[in-house]
């Protein structure tokens, strides 16, 4: 077969219809889900790697939220700042002096 | 006919056939354009890259683990003020001045207005917005400002993402916590532990996706960063506070100060609560950048005669009933005048009293006529008690401390006789406290420690904790008695300022001259003081030791440690104490019960229940496991009911027969402000219950 026969039949389908093709279109058929299977998971863990980078990036992102919150909140939280709050706020509520009691109690 | 129709059909199938043929061959030559033809031609560096993974700085948290050092993400701020439209500007520059007024509170929205105003007309693409970084949930508030949240291209809010270390606390224990720059130097734990904090950077390929994504190649080498491990500290952080709040405002009392510290460590571990260290600024304020603790050895003065006290009874020279004579307050020896403080001396005194009122005449004729004729027997003693011994701490910057011996050039006629009241001996503050730790102790020297472990997600990895120094620096005899006389000190000596009948407190004063060139006193008659407090308490069962020294400048006065440093020392001990009921006896309750139907407020039960869970009343109501609830009374002596109180959203909550913590912290954590008068339960409320009401209104309680 010349050179020029065999561009055709490959360009024009005929090669399709040959019985080595024929004979085994089970399993170029298998061939072909294999690969759009392949192509389907290498999406699907794609996109589960981005949701992943995604939610990693959140949670650095919440976990900024919590600590700044936690941190203003320890701040504010300590006897100082909050002896200041009371002065500013001209409330006469003062820190103790003495210890609460402990009380035994018999159970019943 | 049929030809004609085959060879439409070919003609239809060429033309497709050939059309994708076409393409197929363009987008050959597309990519070989790119590749070969253009000047910035995609590499696979383009796409491919190995990207280091930054590991998370670990965090140096309080003995409660809260933290005191932490990195958190952050967010930096600029807006390009280019990309905005004229019209966007106009509309909605006067609402985003007063949003970033609002949010950063450090300029008013006329000068936020003002700033952004100049930032366009400057055509500024990278001005800096806030004057600080802002984390996530700040930043998606800023998202949502007019102008801004036109997004990049249209608002020209830019965000550029970092990491910042912040001490939630402020200054507290800022000398101890330290800081290491990028190129390691530093100080404190920051640098001590750099190696542990900074974890291990992590490695992996990534690729870019679609969207600019980058995105790990499957299969392809990596390894994940390895985080910091956390740090737990000793630190209590209200011992800390009351430490550096104490010692602040105590050296803000005279301009003659220059800086102090103050310790205070638990008594059986040596674990060190809590740590201040004041040096002053040029500002007149006073900060903690001056490792005076453990980083500053100097002569301790009266404190030491501790030392010499107990050399003197463990060597049987002397009991606390043996007579020495403080004389008319001045004795000379070795070509020196020792004096006393109290104008016309001491005269015939105990052993005990010599201590209590702090006799540097005394203690020296004692020490020089015990060990006159064998100095080094006492500085073998002094050696034995670990006194001088180096603390191996397990974070940086201990300073030498020494004893001046016989065989040292040095070493004078009246070197012993200075080392009876402190003197000829270099020690920091925290060697001291270790030694009168160990006195509270029973005897056991704990080596004083700041880590407690190292951990990795709350659980321990590495375990530091307590050491032993030394089992016993002298016998339980001279312990009773050393004990006795420090006790003596605050009771009817010179730390009688520290006398609390509700809990007792045990130490000695101390009060040095500091030598400047080797002179106590200058020319013009200046001097610089170290006024000092040692002792630990409760005396009886000690929980904590302390130690509070005061160091000035140059001076004419007098600063002695009895009313300078032992007031410092008081107000520590009592902000400890007032958080510690178990000192005290408890009540007891002699068999009375609470009256069957006791007026309970109404409040949230938890997980704990109420107090009422645990009264040993005939009929009790059960509260553990609910939420918030009321008790009503039981009626003819019936068990008290137990209702729940409902909550709706956007519906004000019944908070009538609560007391102003829990109805605060309803109704805030409901969304409402609250404004109050009066005290005791409420009794009122206005918006009535039940009525609807919009978060951030305005709720008024009359409490009675």
């Amino acid at each position: 077969m010349s050179k020029k026969r065999v561009i055709e039949n490959i360009l024009g389908g005929q090669v399709l219809a040959k019985s080595s093709f024929t004979k085994h279109w089970r399993f170029i058929l298998y061939i072909f889900v294999l690969v759009i299977l392949y192509i389907s998971i290498h999406f699907g863990i794609r996109n589960t790697m981005q949701r992943m980078a995604r939610n990693d990036e959140t949670l650095r992102n919440l976990r900024s939220e919590y600590m700044g919150k936690y941190t203003r909140l320890l701040h504010t939280g300590k006897r100082g700042e909050i002896e200041q709050l009371l002065e500013n706020n001209s409330l006469d509520l003062v820190a103790p002096v003495t210890p609460p009691v402990i009380i035994d109690m018999e159970e019943n | 006919m049929e030809g004609n129709g085959t060879d439409k059909i070919f003609m239809r199938f060429s033309f497709v056939y050939f059309s994708f043929l076409l393409l197929g061959a363009l987008a050959i030559f597309g990519i070989i354009r790119e590749q070969f033809l253009t000047k910035d031609r995609i590499t696979t560096d383009d796409i491919y890259k190995e990207q280091v993974i930054e590991p998370t700085r670990g965090s140096i948290l309080a003995c409660d683990g809260s933290p005191l050092a932490v990195s958190i993400p952050v967010f930096e701020l600029r807006w390009d003020s280019f990309v905005v439209a004229d019209s966007s500007f106009a509309a909605g520059i006067d609402s985003l001045s007063r949003c970033l007024s609002g949010l950063f509170g450090d300029k008013t929205p006329r000068q936020y207005r003002k700033e952004l105003t100049a930032a366009r007309a400057d055509t500024n693409r990278y001005k800096r917005i806030g004057s600080r970084n802002v984390d996530f949930g700040e930043l998606e508030k800023i998202k949502s400002f007019p102008i801004f949240r036109l997004g990049q291209f249209k608002g020209g809010l830019r965000v550029i993402q970092g990491s910042e270390r912040i001490n939630p606390y402020g200054t507290l224990a800022n000398r101890t916590i330290g800081s290491v720059n990028a190129v390691g130097q530093g100080a404190g734990i920051e640098l001590t532990y750099n190696f542990k904090l900074s974890g291990k950077e992590g490695m992996q390929t990534v690729h870019r996706a679609l969207g600019d994504e980058w995105l790990p190649v499957n299969g392809a080498p990596a390894y994940p960063a390895e985080d910091g491990v956390d740090i737990r500290t000793t630190i209590d952080v209200r011992i800390q506070e009351a430490a550096e709040t104490e010692l602040r405002a105590q050296l803000a009392m005279s301009d003659v100060f220059e800086g102090g510290t103050a310790i205070i460590m638990d008594v059986s571990t040596g674990a060190v609560r809590g740590i201040a260290n004041m040096f002053k600024r040029k500002d007149g304020t006073f900060d903690e950048t001056y490792n005076y603790a453990f980083g500053h050895a100097t002569e301790p003065g009266s404190t030491l005669k501790l030392a010499a006290l107990i050399s003197l009874i463990e060597d049987g020279y002397v009991t606390l009933d043996t007579e020495v004579d403080g004389g008319n307050g001045e004795w000379r020896y070795g070509g020196i005048r020792i004096t006393d403080t109290h104008r016309g001396g001491y005269g015939k005194m105990t052993a005990k009293t010599a201590f209590e009122k702090s006799s540097n005449i005394a203690f020296a004729k004692m020490i020089t006529g015990a060990y006159e004729n064998d100095p080094a027997a006492y500085i073998s003693r002094l050696h034995n008690m670990k006194l001088v011994e180096k603390l191996n701490l397990d974070i940086g910057g201990e300073a030498y401390s020494y004893i001046i011996s016989p065989s040292d050039n040095t070493w004078s006629a009246s070197t012993l006789a200075s080392l009876g009241y402190g003197y000829a001996i270099m020690l920091t503050p925290l060697h001291i406290l270790t030694f009168y730790n160990a006195v509270a102790n029973g005897g056991k020297m704990m080596r004083p420690y700041f880590i407690e472990d190292f951990e990795r997600d709350g659980i321990p990895v590495e375990t530091a904790g307590p050491t032993v120094v030394s089992g016993s620096i002298c016998s339980r005899s001279t312990l009773r008695d050393v004990q006795e006389a420090l006790r003596g000190v605050v009771v009817d000596g010179t730390a009688k300022i520290c006398n609390d009948p509700r809990y007792a407190i045990a130490g000695k004063t101390g009060t040095a001259r500091v030598a400047v060139n080797g002179r106590y006193e200058d020319e013009h008659g200046y001097r610089r003081y170290q006024a000092s407090f040692a002792g630990y308490f409760p005396a009886d069962s000690p929980k904590y030791s302390c130690i509070v020294v005061l160091y000035t400048g140059p001076t004419r006065g007098n600063f002695y440690g009895a009313t300078w440093a032992a007031p410092v020392f008081k107000r520590i001990a009592d902000k400890i104490y007032t958080a510690h009921p178990e000192w005290n006896p408890a009540l007891s309750s002699a068999g009375a019960s609470p009256a069957d139907n006791p007026s309970i407020a109404a409040g949230l039960a938890g997980e704990s229940g109420m107090p009422v869970d645990y009264m040993p009343m005939k009929h009790r109501p059960r509260t553990k496991g609910m939420g918030w609830i009321r008790i009503e009374e039981g009626k003819e002596g019936g068990i008290p009911a137990v209702s729940s109180i409902e909550l709706e959203q956007g519906v004000v909550p019944d908070v009538s027969g609560m007391g102003l913590k829990d109805a605060l912290y309803l109704l805030e954590n409901e969304g409402y402000r609250v404004r109050y008068s009066g005290a005791g339960r409420v009794t009122a409320q206005t918006p009535a219950a039940g009525t609807s009401l919009g978060k951030g209104e305005m709720i008024t309680l009359t409490l009675k």
